[in-house]
C-alpha cells in the first residue's frame, strides 16, 4: 500500500469513526483534535506507552496517559498493543524505574477520565473504548 | 506506584518551586528482597556470607526506596535508598542520587551518584523481582566491587532499524570495597588481614562506555570500564584496572536466556596482588510455564590474560524456580552446586571439594 492509500484510509476510518461512532469491543487510540500527526501504527503507540519514544513519528512530543489496571481497556490495550502480559510488564518497567531511564505513563483511571483529560492537552495521547469516542479528541488509530 | 500529595510539601523543602506547573509530586517506588541460605557444608563460608547456619540478615536481603520528582519540564531529580539486611544499624546507603536533564528527545544528561552499567544488569543488580535468579551469577558479577560512581553520564538513544541503539558514556569516582579472597589470605596475613577482612580503596577516575542493542525480544550489550584504583598500605597508586564485557538476554516466546562474559586486566604491578586478573562467564537457559519459569545456569571463573596464583578458579551449576505467585511478587528457590578448582578456594574462605548452597527468597516491587 503506498502512502496516499494510507493516508486515505487513515481518513476515511477518521470520517467513519467520528460519523458512526465505533464498535464497542474496539479501542480507540485518541489525541487532541488539533493534533496534526497522520499514519500512527501501532508500533509508534507501543513505544511511547513503553517510554522508548517520547515523540509521534512527524517529531511532536506527546504525552501519553494510562489506565488502571483494574479496567478492561487496560487489559485490552496490554494485550493488543503492548503484547504483553501483566508481569512482563511489571518487569519490563521494575528494569527502566529502578536504574533511572524512564517512568511509566501516569494512570487516569478509567475510559471517560482519560477523554476528558485527552480532550483538554493538546499533545496528549490515550485510549478508550470505542464508545466513548466523540467529537473532543481525535480518533488516530482503532484496534479491532 | 504512589503519587503522593507530600510532593508539594518536599518540593518546598527542598527549595523547589511548588506552584511550577510539572511539580505534580513526588513518585515512591520501591522494591523488596528477604531471602534466607544454607551452605550444605559446615566450617566454610561462602562469598564472606554463607554458612551452613541459615540465617535471613544475609547479604541478599534488602530493601530499596526511590523517590522521583519533576523539577521543571526538562529537569528530574531521583534518589533511591537502600536497607540492607546484613550490616548492623548504620545500613542505609544512597545507591542513587541524581538529576537528570532532558537536553533532546534522544539525550538525557544525568549527574549526581549514578549506578554504572559494568555488566547487563548492574544497573538493577539490586532489584531481585527483575531477573530470574536469587542472586545474579557471582562469578562474573564479583568481578567490579564498585558498582557506583559519583559523577556525570549520558544516555544516548539511536534508532536501528526496528531497534534502539543506547549509548551510554560515563566518568566520576568513588570509593569501594573489596574483601580478602581465600586465595589472598595466606599472602595478606602479613597485613593482619584474614579472608573476608574488608579493604578499603580509591578510585579518584572510573571512565566507560555502555553500548546496549535494545529490540523486540532482548538486549545485546557491551561496555568497557577503566578504573584508576589507589590503595596506600598496599603501595596502589594511579594503577589501572580494565574490564571488557559482553552479554545477551532474550525473552522470545517463553524461552529467557542470559549469557554473558566478563573479562578483569589489570596493571602487572601491585595492583596484581589486590585484583588479579580474571575472567568471569555464564550461560541462563529458563522457560516460561505461565507464572512459573524454571531456569538452569552455569557459571565459570577463571584467571585472565596474566596467571596468578591469587585467581579464583571455580564453576557451578543453579538450578532455580521462580514463582510469580502475584503481580509485583515472585517466590524463588535455588539449589547450586558450586565446585572450585582443585587447590583453588574458588569464592568460599578456603580450600574445598564442592559444596551445595539451598536459597529460597521473596521479591516483591511496589
Amino acid at each position: 500500500m503506498n502512502i496516499q492509500m494510507k493516508m486515505a484510509w487513515a481518513g476515511l476510518l477518521l470520517i467513519a469513526s467520528s460519523a458512526f461512532g465505533v464498535a464497542q469491543a474496539e479501542l480507540a487510540i485518541i489525541a487532541h483534535p488539533s493534533q496534526k500527526v497522520v499514519g500512527v501504527s501501532q508500533d509508534n503507540v507501543s513505544d511511547i506507552y513503553l517510554g522508548r519514544s517520547k515523540t509521534f513519528p512527524n517529531g511532536a512530543v506527546v504525552e501519553a496517559v494510562d489506565q488502571d489496571s483494574a479496567s478492561a481497556s487496560y487489559q485490552q490495550f496490554l494485550g493488543k498493543v503492548l503484547k504483553m502480559d501483566a508481569a512482563a510488564l511489571k518487569s519490563y518497567w521494575a528494569k527502566r524505574i529502578f536504574s533511572g531511564k524512564a517512568k511509566p505513563p501516569r494512570s487516569l483511571g478509567d475510559d471517560e477520565a482519560v477523554k476528558k483529560w485527552v480532550a483538554a492537552n493538546p499533545n496528549g495521547l490515550g485510549y478508550v473504548q470505542g464508545k466513548f469516542v466523540d467529537s473532543s479528541v481525535k480518533v488516530l488509530l482503532i484496534i479491532p | 506506584m504512589k503519587k503522593v500529595l507530600l510532593g508539594s510539601l518536599m518540593g518546598a523543602a527542598l527549595g523547589m518551586t511548588a506552584g511550577a506547573a510539572h511539580a505534580e509530586g513526588v513518585s515512591i517506588n520501591g522494591f523488596l528482597t528477604t531471602s534466607v541460605a544454607r551452605l550444605g557444608k559446615s566450617d566454610v563460608t561462602y562469598l564472606n556470607a554463607f554458612t551452613d547456619q541459615p540465617r535471613f540478615d544475609n547479604t541478599d536481603s534488602r530493601l530499596g526506596l526511590q523517590f522521583s520528582g519533576d523539577i521543571n519540564e526538562w529537569m528530574s531529580a531521583t534518589a533511591q535508598l537502600i536497607a540492607r539486611g546484613r550490616g548492623g544499624n548504620e545500613n542505609i546507603i544512597t545507591d542513587w542520587a541524581f538529576v537528570s536533564i532532558s537536553a533532546h528527545d534522544d539525550l538525557q544528561i544525568r549527574t549526581g551518584k549514578l549506578k554504572f552499567p559494568t555488566f547487563l544488569i548492574s544497573d538493577y543488580y539490586e532489584v531481585g523481582y527483575a531477573y530470574p535468579w536469587i542472586r545474579p551469577p557471582q562469578e562474573l558479577y564479583s568481578l567490579n566491587p564498585i558498582t557506583t560512581l559519583v559523577g556525570v553520564d549520558a544516555l544516548y538513544t539511536v534508532p536501528v532499524g526496528q531497534a534502539n541503539l543506547l549509548l551510554q558514556p560515563f566518568v566520576g569516582s568513588n570509593r569501594g570495597t573489596a574483601y580478602v579472597s581465600g586465595m589472598q589470605a595466606p599472602a595478606f596475613a602479613g597485613f593482619g588481614l584474614a579472608a573476608g577482612d574488608p579493604i578499603n580503596f580509591d578510585a579518584p577516575v572510573l571512565v566507560g562506555l555502555n553500548a546496549a542493542l535494545n529490540f523486540d525480544i532482548g538486549t545485546l550489550r557491551a561496555g568497557y570500564l577503566q578504573a584508576e584504583v589507589d590503595q596506600a598500605a598496599f603501595g596502589i597508586l594511579g594503577e589501572k584496572a580494565d574490564f571488557a564485557s559482553i552479554g545477551l538476554t532474550v525473552d522470545w516466546r517463553n524461552v529467557v536466556l542470559y549469557a554473558e562474559y566478563a573479562d578483569r586486566n589489570v596493571e602487572k604491578t601491585a595492583i596484581a596482588n589486590a585484583f588479579p586478573d580474571q575472567q568471569g562467564a555464564y550461560v541462563t537457559l529458563g522457560y516460561r510455564f505461565g507464572r512459573l519459569l524454571p531456569h538452569v545456569t552455569y557459571a565459570t571463573m577463571e584467571e585472565g590474560k596474566d596467571a596468578s596464583p591469587l585467581a579464583l578458579k571455580q564453576t557451578s551449576t543453579t538450578v532455580g524456580l521462580r514463582y510469580e505467585f502475584l503481580n509485583g511478587a515472585a517466590l524463588k528457590f535455588e539449589y547450586q552446586m558450586i565446585e572450585p578448582e582443585k587447590n583453588n578456594t574458588g569464592m568460599f574462605d578456603t580450600v574445598i571439594e564442592d559444596a551445595a548452597l539451598y536459597g529460597v527468597s521473596l521479591d516483591v516491587i511496589f
